[in-house]
This record gives C-alpha cells, structure tokens and sequence, in this order.
C-alpha cells in the first residue's frame, strides 16, 4: 500500500515538472519566434510590350526589400513582396490591385505606372494604404490623394530639361515630333510652355500615329520649316521607320532631342545606325550626386553584374526604401501614420544619407532624417512629387549610351522659374 | 504643289508593296476560294528568310530570291498539310478561315522563336532621296516600284499567254469544271500557293526595307491595307486588286498633306467604303474570277 503511495506521489511529480519544463519551453520558443513579415505589393508590366520596363521596375524593387532585410526588415519584420502583372493595361492593373489588397493584405503598393495609377489609386485610397508610383504623366503634377507618391520626375520636368538643353545648345527653332498615344502627347504642353517661356519658336508640330508602314508625309511636314532640332518621343517601331524616312529624306544632320522612352537598347536595335550617328539626344533621369545612389549600384552590380540600371530600376529601389523608412520613422506601417513617416524620413530637414543600414541608425538614436534616393533627393513637394536631375545622353557609334551633361532640378528651376 | 507631287511619289512607293501583296493574295483567293489571314505572317517569314541569307553573307538580291523561295514552299506546304485535307472533306470555309487564322499564330511565334522580337535590319539600305520631277524618290524607291511593275507584267503574261496560265484561269472560273476537262486542279493550286508565296515575300522584303526595320509583326499590321486593296479591286480579281493598291497607296500619302497625318489611313478606307457603297462589286467589272 505505501509502495504505491510512492510510486503515485513520484508520478504526480515527475508529471508536474514535465508540464513546467513544457511551458517553459513554450515561452522561450515563443520569444524566440520570428516576427511575421510585412507584405508589399508590385504592380508593373510583368509581360507585354513594356515588360521590359515592368521587369525593370521589379528588379530594383527586389532589391530594396533583400537589402532592408539583411539589415532586421521593416520594424523588425521581415519584408515579404508579391508581384502580379499588370500588362501596363488599366483593365488588367484592376483586378491584379484588388488581389494583392484583398487576398495578400498589403501594406503599400509599389510600382504602378502613369497609365495605371489612375485606376490603382482609388483601391489604395480604399484600403487607406499607400501608393509609390514610377511615371512623369503631367496629369499628377498636382494630385491631392493623400496616398499617392510619386517617386520619378513629372513629365513636366523633364520637357523643361529638353527644351533647356537645346536651348544652351543655340537651337531655337524647334519642331515636335510625337507620337499619338496619350503618354506621349502629355509632353507636348509642357514643352510648349518651356519653349514661350524661353522664347523660342516652334516651327513644326506633328502627330505620328502607330501601327503604320510610312511616315513620309509626317517627316516632310516636319522639316518642312528647317528646324534647328526635332524634341520627340514615340515607339520604338515608329522611331524605326520614322528616323529610315528622315535619313532617306536627307534630313539626318538635324539632331534630335528624345525622352527617357528612347534609352534602350530596342530602341537602338530598331533605329539602327541613325542611332549611332550622333545626332539623336536624349534626356534621362540622373543618379549624379544622389546619396541612395552607391548603395543601389553595388547591390544592382552584385546581382546582376552590370552597374547600369535598367528603367525604372532605380525609381521602384526608391519606393520601397521610402516606404520602409517611412514605417521606421513612424514606427508603424498603418494609416495614416505611415504618412506622416514618409515625409517625414524623406524631407528635410534632417541628417542626409542614403543607405538603409545609415538611415535607420540614425532613426533609432531619435535623429531626423533626410533619405536621399539613388535618382531624386525624395523631397516630396505639397503634391507628394519628386524632383531630380537630368542627365542629356548621346549614343555614341557603339551604341552606348554617354552623358553630355547633367541638369540639376536647381538649374531648371531657376531657368523656368516665374 | 511641291509638297503634294511628293506625297504623290510616296504613295506610288506604298502602291508597289502593297500591289505585290495584294495581287498574290488575290490570285490565292481566286483559286482556292477562301482568304489567307496569315498572308501577313507570310510576308513577314519571307522577309525574315531572306534576312537570314543576307546576314549569312548572299548579296541582297539572291537573298531575295531565297525568301521568296521560302515562302513559296511554305505556301505549298501549308496546302498540303493543311488545307488540301480539309478541303477534300468539303469543310466549310469558316473552318478553312479559323485554319488560317492558326497558322498565322503558328509562324509568328515561329519567327520569334527563331530570330527573336528586336528589330534587325538587312545590310542594304534603299539610298537618299533624290528629286526627280516634282518627286522625291530613293534609288531603292525606284528598284521597288520597278521590281513590283515587272513582276506584275510577268503576271500578266503567265496568265494570259501560257497553258498553264489559262489552266491557272479556268480553275479560278470553275475548278470541277476545269477538272472536268482533264485539268490537274491539286498541281494548279499548289502552284498558286507557290507563286502567291512569292509575290508575298517580294512584298515583305520591300515593306521591311521601306520602314527600315524588320520585326516580327510587320506583315501582320500591314493586312488590312491588303484586304482594302483586294476588295475595292473586286475580291479575287487580280488587276484590280493591282488598281486598289494605286488607290489606296496613294490616298493614304496623299491625304496626310491635307488632313491630320494620324488620319491617314482612316481616310483612305473611307474612300474604299464610299466607292464600295456605290459599286459593291468593286472597280473593276466582273470577267471570271482570275481577271
């Protein structure tokens, strides 16, 4: 009988300790556990006609978040980014928006670009999460929705920086040569206005329409007046036959101003040799001087081996960056503090630096910031834009694109300022 | 006045091409009774085939000639796997219509897969312009519009003054009838197929040099312009589908001088709806399918 009063009381205790060991365990392995990540979405043209944009964007995306990461994440959590596709197409950016805020739960949306911010930003504004997005459409240069963020120069600033350029270059005769899609007639006002307001003259302004197999007519009509230089921007196809038709014209000496559009190699792939000539210009967003922009190099030359972005890149490294930096400022990534963050982290005044590891240093001594990217300083204005500065490029026989100068958004300011 | 004679020599440059296209596929249709959608996607292939020579080492004219030998046997061959069975079953021409439609899918992606989706270029280049009369024309302008009128007139003489020509002729008219009297019909088209291929290559080549770039949606977006010119000519009426490509050639140039060049086209093909509102039939009057 006293046996098993033993054996029962040995059992009593040993079970009683095996049940504290187990809880003890439970709470070490729940302090230990890791904290669940943060989703962010991309949005971009993963496939179709501007894929090679959209894979672009990604790209630099990525980086962002692998960088944040290797440094503790956002807040301590990990950053966890999913990406749909949107074909650049509006009615394709809809429902790939509504699954990423509706099934994945993000946080912030990265990436949509001007044709389909239109239609993404209303579902952001919805879910009262932030929108960082990469385009110059001029129809945001004055956006009020709080949740948008745009992270590349207006399209206005970049007509400025065209117009600036050829006027430093003594060419005040000017023709404009667009092509018919809206992304492109967008610019034309802009540059209009910088072209009154330099007093140049504008001597030709025709519209190209894609999909045809002759612009002849086009090209006579714009040299017709014997302008001084040719500002333009169209596809890549047009450009093909549209630079053949100049050349066969006899009008290749004339030099030609283009956008950002026209910095790639398909672009020189179907251009050709007029390409090469030297005779073609092209204004593209500059990484001169940008705090963000060592950081992003390396990474991007670790990755993929090559230190030249490619489109848009540098823009979407931006965005996440600002995000992240925003939540660490503001300590959340919730409405609508994460706001707050934002400007906060991107705005001076504040301490300048442009990596992650830096920034968030001087975030956690309680210092004040001011991010700078890898292509803009991210000092938002009221309407939540970003101004930068313009490199004029110049393909040279090889193809390879190299910068003739750099524009500062001080000196387009100043020029076009009043 | 200047301004207008040039845009007249441009649209007499976009005649020829769009001449050769149309007159092969014109012929084709006349024969087989059914429209090719992947003609476009055939001139493409002819011009990519004689690219592929040329970027081999062939001068460009031989390179030429092997595109339209290409095409011709891919003509001929899609004959033979494709529509010969199927019309031997008596299908219907909408499924040999959705047939074409396939194909022409099926060689797009087959010229992406092989030569890739950047533009490339042949090492020819068609020279600077040069005034000629009130014209404005390159020396390869000149080649083109020459090239197109001999081979039409070749045409014309195979059609009209050769026994195989009037074989050709008689099974456009009334193929059971043509067999009827001992005519081998299955050679006949497949020798249309062959010469429509080659006309259609001719084609491409001249589009890809005239737009200074070879990609694989070439031929493909030029189509419609085709459909337009077979239709205001009379549909399977090869000299007047000759005639509709003049025509819409070059209202298309021309109209840009007048009106906003991004309505160009649009304008030409109202003037084909007007003149097909007041003769449906075409411009030219009917003489037997071939004709």
């Amino acid at each position: 009988m006293r046996a098993k009063s033993v054996v029962r009381l040995r059992t009593a205790a040993g079970l009683a300790i095996a049940a504290v060991a187990i809880a003890g365990c439970g709470a070490a392995a729940t302090k230990n556990q890791p904290k669940p990540p943060v989703t962010i979405g991309f949005l971009g043209a993963l496939t179709g006609a501007r894929s090679s944009l959209g894979t672009g964007m990604e790209l630099g995306a990525n980086l962002a978040v692998q960088n944040i990461n290797s440094h503790g994440g956002v807040l301590g959590h990990q950053i966890l980014m999913v990406a749909q596709d949107t074909a650049s197409d509006p009615a394709d950016a809809v429902p790939a928006a509504d699954f990423e805020i509706n099934s994945d739960h993000v946080a912030a949306i990265i990436g949509p670009t001007a044709n389909t911010t239109a239609v993404v930003l209303p579902l952001a504004d919805k879910a009262n999460i932030p929108e960082l997005m990469f385009g110059g459409g001029a129809a945001f240069d004055q956006e009020t929705d709080p949740h948008f963020f745009r992270l590349s120069p207006s399209d206005t600033e970049q007509a400025q920086a065209m117009v600036y350029y050829a006027h430093s270059k003594g060419w005040n005769k000017v023709a404009l040569a667009f092509g018919e899609a809206a992304a492109s007639q967008s610019l034309v006002a802009p540059i209009e206005a910088s072209l009154r307001h330099l007093h140049m003259t504008i001597v030709g302004n025709v519209s190209f329409t894609a999909g045809q197999s002759s612009y002849r007519s086009e090209v006579q009509q714009v040299f017709a007046n014997h302008p001084q230089v040719v500002l333009s921007q169209f596809n890549n196809t047009t450009a093909g036959i549209v630079f053949g038709e100049t050349g066969q014209a006899g009008f290749s000496s004339t030099p030609w101003i283009g956008t950002n559009l026209w910095y790639s190699s398909a672009w020189v792939s179907s251009v050709g040799a007029a390409a090469t000539a030297g005779n073609v210009y092209i204004s593209n967003s500059s990484s001169l001087g940008m705090a963000g922009a060592t950081q992003f190099i390396s990474l991007l030359k670790a990755k993929t081996g090559s230190s030249i972005p490619p489109n848009g890149a540098g823009f979407m490294y931006d965005a996440v960056m600002t995000w992240a930096l925003g939540a660490d400022a503001a300590g959340t990534w919730a409405w609508p503090k994460i706001r707050a963050g934002i400007l906060k982290a991107s705005n001076p005044p504040g301490t300048v630096c442009g990596s992650y590891q830096t920034c968030y240093s001087l975030l956690k001594k309680d210092k004040k910031i001011n991010w700078d990217g890898s292509e803009s300083t991210v000092d938002f204005n009221k309407y939540d834009n970003v101004f930068g500065p313009f490199a004029i490029l110049n393909y040279n026989s090889s193809g390879a694109a190299q910068t003739v100068t750099t524009l500062t958004p001080q000196a387009l300011e100043a020029a076009f300022a009043g | 006045m200047n301004l207008f004679a040039e845009a007249v020599g441009f649209g007499l440059v976009t005649a020829a091409v769009i001449a050769l296209a149309a007159v092969g596929l014109s012929l084709q249709v006349s024969v087989t009774n059914f429209v090719n959608f992947a003609y476009g996607d055939f001139m493409t292939f002819g011009a990519y085939v004689a690219y592929a020579a040329n970027a081999a080492g062939l001068n460009f004219f031989p390179a030429v000639l092997v595109g339209a030998a290409g095409t011709g046997l891919l003509g001929v061959g899609a004959n033979l796997i494709v529509f010969r069975p199927l019309m031997r079953r008596k299908s219907r021409t909408l499924v040999l219509l959705i047939c074409t439609v396939g194909l022409s899918f099926i060689v797009q992606n087959v010229i992406v897969l092989i030569w890739g989706t950047n533009s490339v270029h042949y090492t020819v280049t068609i020279g600077n312009a040069l005034h000629i009369g009130p014209f404005l024309f390159t020396p390869g302008d000149l080649i083109l519009i020459g090239v197109a009128f001999g081979l039409l007139a070749l045409l014309h003489l195979f059609l009209q003054y050769t026994r195989f020509g009037t074989a050709l002729r008689a099974t456009s008219n009334n193929s059971d009838l043509a067999q009827a009297c001992g005519i081998d019909t299955g050679r006949v088209i497949n020798w249309t197929w062959a010469i429509s291929g080659i006309f259609c290559a001719v084609a491409g080549v001249g589009l890809a040099l005239e737009t200074n770039t070879l990609r694989p949606a070439l031929g493909f977006n030029e189509l419609f312009v085709v459909f337009g010119a077979i239709i205001l000519g009379g549909i399977g009426r090869i000299y007047g589908a000759m005639l509709g490509a003049l025509i819409i050639g070059i209202l298309t140039e021309v109209s840009g001088m007048f009106a906003d060049p991004a309505y160009k086209g649009a304008i030409a093909f109202a003037v084909v709806v007007l003149v097909l509102l007041i003769r449906p039939q075409g411009l030219l009057p009917s003489r037997g399918r071939s004709a």
